[in-house]
């Protein structure tokens, strides 16, 4: 059975076929998805904000960190879940979308560019946090998170033009 | 003039027909409506979490305010300038639709909620305190501005 | 062009609030009549795929077409159901062909066996003549 194939067949299950067929259901599902931007990827906007000391550079980066992230995490929560609900009721359509994949591909780059904050710079953050120089490899981290977010946003819109 | 007439002079233009008839521009700009957006709510949530003293408990009100609030107002008005955008090219339609007039009666109180009460508020004593104002003040901006945001999804969905 | 957008005015148009209709040619009121080889009742648009035979009476038309509506709830305020076509069913649709040329359309209405017309959206011609249309 093909990737495509599969797709066609999850979201013609019956819980994904009501999912899209739902005046309710899609519209709050989709407008979720949107909105929770601000609990995931606007917090996390804030925080990258801080390593490039344009915003709150007189507080601990580390202290926000530890101050903004359990918020964050359940922000993430309900984008995956929310996310996947719509994968799952238009399956066929989303695999077939250039932007999908470019947006999909974005998010594996993201994680893997937090994962290398969490190894490399997080151990020695007291160090650097509280200087006026942030460290090169910081800095990168920083703006490739912005740049990469507002890509996958554009591609969910463009992608949503497609369907 | 009538508003009528007022909408026929966006379909007459040339320069409007441009953006009207490009493929992706519209889309585009509904991204940068969406960054600003993301801007603007994240900035909303994080100030109500401290003014609600629910969360970010260990930076001082104060300091969050006067740092986060300029990136909140930006938020804003690259919302409202892509927003613009997104509305001129086709402004009899919007104007029709419901839910976008609902969206932009929201907004108004929402903007005067913002920066009538909501600054007051912050810019007191109190501010610092997770008093029962201050959580109702805290609620009523977050309830607002999603609001809006929820009759900005509906524009398409319920007409 | 004028003329036309003139008649939108005029119908209280509706909310296109998703992403644009620029890829469609709006100012294009296209008859496709055919057989409805899929009915798709879902969000965030609602498709119409008509199967238009040769020997139509316009032959641009002939082929399979793509005609996309709107949501669920735009549609069926309009008296929209899931039930209203089926694959198989003669169908006559008026929709707005695609600029490039593809197989695709927007949906402006459709003609019912009992000549009632089925809108995409809330827009209703005050006058039958307020949309002009290019054919």
């Amino acid at each position: 059975m093909s990737v495509l194939s599969w797709c066609h067949w999850l979201q013609n299950t019956p819980w994904a076929t009501g999912i899209r067929q739902s005046d309710l259901w899609f519209p709050f599902i989709e407008g979720s998805h949107i909105l929770a931007l601000s609990l995931s990827v606007g917090l996390i906007v804030m925080f990258d904000l801080r390593l490039l000391r344009l915003v709150l550079p007189a507080e601990s980066a580390a202290k926000i960190m530890r101050q903004v992230m359990p918020w964050a995490l359940p922000g993430f929560g309900i984008m995956f879940l929310t996310g996947g609900l719509l994968f799952f009721s238009q399956a066929e359509k989303a695999y077939a979308s250039g932007f999908f994949r470019v947006k999909m591909l974005l998010l594996v780059l993201l994680g893997v560019n937090a994962l290398v904050y969490q190894l490399k710079f997080y151990p020695s953050m007291t160090e650097w946090e509280s200087s006026e120089t942030v460290p090169r490899g910081v800095q990168v981290i920083a703006v490739v998170s912005l740049a990469f977010w507002m890509v996958v946003i554009a591609c969910g819109r463009l992608m949503a033009y497609e369907l | 003039m009538s508003l009528q007439h007022l909408w026929q002079m966006s379909y007459d233009s040339h320069a409007i027909d441009i953006l009207r008839n490009s493929k992706y521009a519209i889309p585009v700009i509904q991204s940068f409506h969406l960054f600003g957006i993301t801007l603007l709510l994240g900035s909303m949530v994080l100030l109500n979490l401290r003014l609600s003293g629910i969360g970010l408990r260990q930076l001082p009100m104060a300091t969050l305010s006067r740092q986060i609030w300029p990136w909140a107002i930006g938020g804003l008005l690259l919302a409202i300038a892509s927003g613009f955008l997104v509305f001129v090219p086709d402004p009899a339609r919007y104007a029709a639709n419901y839910a976008f007039r609902t969206k932009m009666a929201a907004l108004c109180v929402a903007v005067a909620f913002q920066f009538l009460i909501y600054r007051k508020v912050v810019r007191s004593g109190a501010a610092e305190s997770g008093s029962r104002r201050n959580i109702v003040v805290a609620c009523c901006s977050l309830v607002l501005w999603f609001l809006v945001g929820w009759a900005g999804r509906a524009i398409a969905f319920l007409g | 062009m004028k003329h036309f957008l003139l008649g939108l005015v005029i119908m209280a148009p509706f909310g296109f609030g998703h992403h644009s209709f620029a890829m469609f040619e709006l100012t294009k009121d296209v008859t496709y009549e055919g057989t409805v080889v899929e009915y798709r009742w879902e969000n965030p648009h609602t498709h119409i795929i008509v199967k238009v035979e040769p020997g139509a009476a316009d032959p641009a038309t002939v082929g399979t077409w793509d005609v996309e509506g709107g949501s669920t709830n735009i549609m069926g305020r309009q008296g929209w159901t899931r039930a209203t076509f089926k694959a198989g069913d003669h169908v006559k649709v008026v929709a707005h062909p695609m600029k490039d040329g593809s197989k695709g359309a927007s949906l402006f209405y459709a003609v019912m066996p009992d000549g009632k017309r089925l809108y995409h959206d809330i827009a209703r011609p005050k006058t039958e003549g307020a949309s002009a249309s290019a054919q």
